[in-house]
């Protein structure tokens, strides 16, 4: 059995669906790391077929094989001096004579290769008709239908490397009777040349017609090179004297002809209309008056879906833990073990997990708007306002997958060129706001903002990073890089209607990460703000709470003696069985009063009809316990008068402690710094921890609140907040704001740093964003109290 | 006695944490993406095909 | 008459490339060529969405302008 590996390296245009067949043949077990010397990134993975082991090696997407970016080197120098054993080049056969330039230069390296007829289906539905065998035959190497959005024609593909079945192929371009003439004089002087560089001599010669500057460069290495790279010079100088044009253009330009030739040959019937279609849609999506409120409102539609379709999934997960966390409260030994768990735990975790199902529908959005790609369509939309701020519309696809997470949409800013143009936005994309942060704003906006408008508050939120990103995109360009706009070329995929499979495999992984990141490092974190609230546990009241307690507790147990049990002549009221049972009557329709009447206005009809009501469930029982009803009802007022006393004893004792608690202390420190925008100690502890995560920022004020509670019931953070006095509707704005501007998440930063190869940049986004996110918060507060809206 | 089991939990929290941000500072990003460019150090099972 | 300036939706071909030669092979490169058919499918102030080779791509401005069509 042989068991050497076998190497399979895959090239193609970028767009052909490369990546989709390289994650069909090797899984999850792949390895991302760098080609030595350039920035170009090494895709690798594993695979096992028929008891082989195969190395499978995603080249970098070209268009082609120059020299003129290192994408393009990178690819050609693997495949000539690497040695894989088949290299399957994808075509996009719905885009066939562009995907075909690429295979005619792979060709001309004479190594053995396989075709993948890739998005077979497209074509097919596209009425394009295309004659594999002919083109096999022509071209002298398989050729393999695949669509490998649905997984097919991955085995063919493995079978052939797999049998070593792969062949050199040829396809014999005549670039004509002048060039041909150069390139056999070149050959014989390249010899050593091949020999050393592995590149076949008629392609050596030809790059020395088309002045490419690697091979120019790797030529003049060797021995006698100088002498050959001259004799290519001169020979370039010739043709271009006598034929008119730059060598490189008239071999490019039969290049085309012999696709177009071949093409013809192969591509049997072909449905320009569908085609059509796609310009259809596009004339209206990128309209020059359309286009860009369409794109608004299709981020509107987004953000308004993921609040409130996944308020409902939302509210059974809020249950659930609430339920989980009642269970172990009353299960479980009182104690700071109980508390950890309860608390801590659950009070922390629980209140960051119950937003999955917002996460889950923000990802399936934009999966979607990528897989039908009206992503890249959102790069021309934006380029008129990206071009006012000096960057181009390509640099608006990095930020919009900011709105998942920053970190891909960071390293996704590898595809701007020019420098400049990628720290600037590098900069600017963790404005975009992330969704981690889409739980803080969740859990915010629940608490103080109506059904109403609590989607467009949230869009308003996203909004603003818009806005921020651009304005700061500018300030960046201004001040720190000046410089003209570069020009660019960037190619649009066509419309399509994504595979199911794709966008469910996509939720499906976030949603393992977001759960990941709950149990790990959210937990941790929530565990370590548990311990920073809980101790020191022996703390100084200002007050004596138990002493108070107790003291109300006899006052009331006079003043029930006196007014109700002398009276009445019973000696032990609390175990006399009828009165207790008229005052148990009495309560429970005050209960469903409270109960009913909670979200309802002072004045509305309903809570009038609500009042009625409850007068005549009350009339009711006094008619039936005409006797006891006076002095019942005043018992329960009495009763209902100590528990309030109680509760806020209680409130004011934990919220002492809460303050006194290490957490408390720290949160003190930074207060000063943090009131001018509304925030009080609580709020900054959560700041802090956010740096870790920013759903931190949640799950730290879950376990705070918690703690804090009085009572032995867990209440949804949601409601904790809204009954906090330190919060209003405006505050929670600030916070929201403040939440969406300041430093991005550690793992950002760390990004940061790789990407631009310096701490300087990385520490520099984190500065600049906690600045401009006090003034920003500062102007919405302060503005927000002047105009009459805090609380 | 419960006083140990808290006092294990709390240090083995801030051990991760702390452990976890030195990884991160360091590159080994935790990968929060699932998109193409994501430097996720997955070890390569390699003698798969272990017969 | 410049790419620029035609008419969207026309069927057009490039006559010439007035850039660079580095942004002619860049061009090259994705399929644009002289003698090739094109249309306009969409431009706005910056950019230009043009068909050409069953494919669709995006230019600049300025180089969308140094391409001559008719």
């Amino acid at each position: 059995m042989d068991n050497k590996r076998i190497t399979i390296a895959l090239a193609g245009n970028p767009n052909s669906g490369k990546t989709t067949i390289f994650n069909n043949l090797t899984g999850s077990r792949q390895h991302v790391g760098n080609y030595p010397g350039v920035t170009v990134e090494k895709k690798e993975g594993f695979r096992c077929f028929k008891d082989q082991e195969l190395l499978i090696v995603d080249l970098p997407g070209t268009y082609s094989l120059t020299a003129y970016s290192p994408e393009e080197v990178v690819a050609r120098n693997f495949v000539v001096q690497d040695n894989p054993d088949v290299v399957v080049d994808i075509i996009d056969a719905s885009n066939l004579e562009r995907n075909l330039y690429l295979a005619t230069q792979l060709l001309e390296l004479e190594i053995p290769m396989v075709l993948a007829l890739n998005m077979a289906d497209v074509a097919e539905s596209w009425g394009i008709k295309i004659n594999d065998e002919l083109l096999a035959q022509k071209l002298g190497v398989s050729v393999v239908r695949t669509v490998g959005s649905r997984n097919q024609g991955m085995e063919e593909l493995l079978e052939i490397a797999v049998t070593k079945k792969a062949r050199s192929g040829s396809c014999n371009i005549n670039y004509g009777v002048d060039i041909e003439g150069a390139l056999e004089k070149l050959e014989p002087l390249l010899a050593v040349a091949h020999q050393e560089l592995k590149f076949p001599k008629r392609w050596l010669a030809l790059k020395l017609l088309e002045n490419d500057k690697d091979i120019i460069e790797h030529v003049k290495k060797i021995s006698g090179g100088e002498a050959t790279v001259r004799t290519a010079a001169e020979a370039r100088a010739a043709l271009q004297k006598k034929l008119g044009e730059d060598p490189e253009m008239l071999i490019a330009d039969l290049r085309y002809r012999f696709i177009g030739v071949l093409c013809r040959e192969i591509v049997i019937a072909k449905n320009t209309d569908a085609v059509t279609i796609s310009d259809k849609i596009d004339k209206v999506l990128t309209n020059r008056a359309l286009g860009l409120p369409l794109f608004l409102g299709m981020m509107w539609l987004v953000f308004n879906l993921v609040f409130t379709l996944g308020a409902f999934p939302q509210g059974w997960l809020e249950k659930g833990v609430e339920l989980l966390g009642s269970w172990f409260g009353q299960n479980l030994a009182e104690g700071d073990l109980k508390s950890l768990i309860v608390d801590g735990v659950i009070g922390g975790v629980g209140g960051v997990i119950v937003f999955l199902p917002n996460i889950l529908l923000l990802f399936f959005a934009i999966a979607l708007l990528e897989g039908t790609g009206y992503m890249a369509r959102a790069a021309f939309i934006m380029d008129r306002v990206m071009h006012k701020v000096g960057l181009h519309g390509k640099s608006f696809i990095p930020l919009l997958l900011g709105f998942g997470c920053s970190v891909p949409a960071i390293m996704g800013a590898r595809t701007l060129e020019n420098p400049r143009d990628r720290l600037v936005t590098i900069l600017v994309t963790p404005l975009m706001s992330c969704s981690a942060r889409l739980p803080v704003y969740t859990v915010l906006i629940s608490a103080f903002f109506g059904e109403h408008i609590a989607g467009n508050v949230l869009f308003s939120i996203y909004l603003l990073g818009i806005v921020l990103a651009i304005v700061m995109a500018r300030i960046f360009r201004s001040v720190f890089f000046t410089g003209s706009t570069e020009p660019f070329v960037m190619e649009l995929p066509p419309y399509r209607i994504p595979t199911l499979r794709s966008i469910v495999t996509h939720m499906w992984e976030r949603s393992v990460l977001y759960v990941q990141k709950a149990g790990t490092i959210i937990l941790a974190i929530s565990i370590i703000v548990w311990f920073l609230t809980n101790y020191p546990s022996e703390v100084q009241y200002s007050k004596d709470y138990e002493g108070l307690v107790a003291q109300s507790k006899t006052a009331f147990t006079v003043q029930v003696d006196e007014e109700i049990a002398q009276p009445l002549k019973i000696t032990n009221i609390e175990e006399h069985l009828a009165f207790q049972a008229v005052v148990t009557k009495i309560s429970k329709v005050e209960e469903d009063f409270k109960a009913k009447s909670e979200n309802l206005q002072e004045g509305s009809p309903e809570l009038d009809a609500l009042k009625s009501e409850k007068e005549i469930s009350l009339r009711k029982i006094q008619t039936v316990e005409s006797a006891l009803y006076g002095p019942a009802s005043r018992y329960t007022e009495l009763k209902g008068k100590l528990d309030d006393n109680k509760d806020k004893l209680d409130k004011e004792q934990t919220g002492e402690k809460l303050a006194q608690s290490y957490a408390g202390r720290a949160g003190k420190v930074i207060e000063p710094i943090i009131a001018p925008v509304g925030f009080d100690w609580k709020m900054g502890v959560g700041l802090f921890a956010a740096f870790a995560a920013k759903e931190v920022l949640v799950s730290t004020l879950g376990t705070i609140y918690s703690v804090g509670a009085a009572d032995e019931n867990s209440i949804p953070l949601k409601e904790a907040l809204a009954l906090d006095p330190a919060f209003n509707p405006l505050v929670a704005y600030s916070l929201m704001v403040f939440v969406l501007i300041y430093s991005p998440c550690l793992p950002t930063i760390a990004v940061i740093k790789r990407e631009t190869n310096s701490w300087k940049w990385a520490i520099f986004s984190s500065v600049y964003s906690t600045m401009l996110a006090w003034v920003i918060a500062f102007i919405v507060y302060q503005g927000g109290k002047l105009m009459g809206f805090g609380g | 006695m419960e006083k140990i089991i808290l006092g294990l939990i709390g240090v083995a929290a801030i051990y991760f944490v702390v452990r976890n941000l030195w990884k991160e500072a360091k590159g080994e990003v935790k990968c929060a993406c699932s998109h193409s460019g994501c430097s996720n150090s997955d070890e390569n099972k390699k003698g798969c095909c272990d017969k | 008459m410049p790419l620029t300036m035609a008419n969207p939706h026309k069927e057009l071909h490039i006559t010439a490339i007035h850039s660079s030669q580095d942004m002619r092979m860049r061009l090259c490169n994705m399929g644009i060529t002289a003698g090739i058919p094109v249309r306009v499918i969409s431009r706005s102030p910056s950019s230009l969405l043009v068909g050409v080779r069953d494919t669709r791509i995006m230019l600049d401005f300025k180089t969308a302008h140094q391409i001559h069509v008719q």
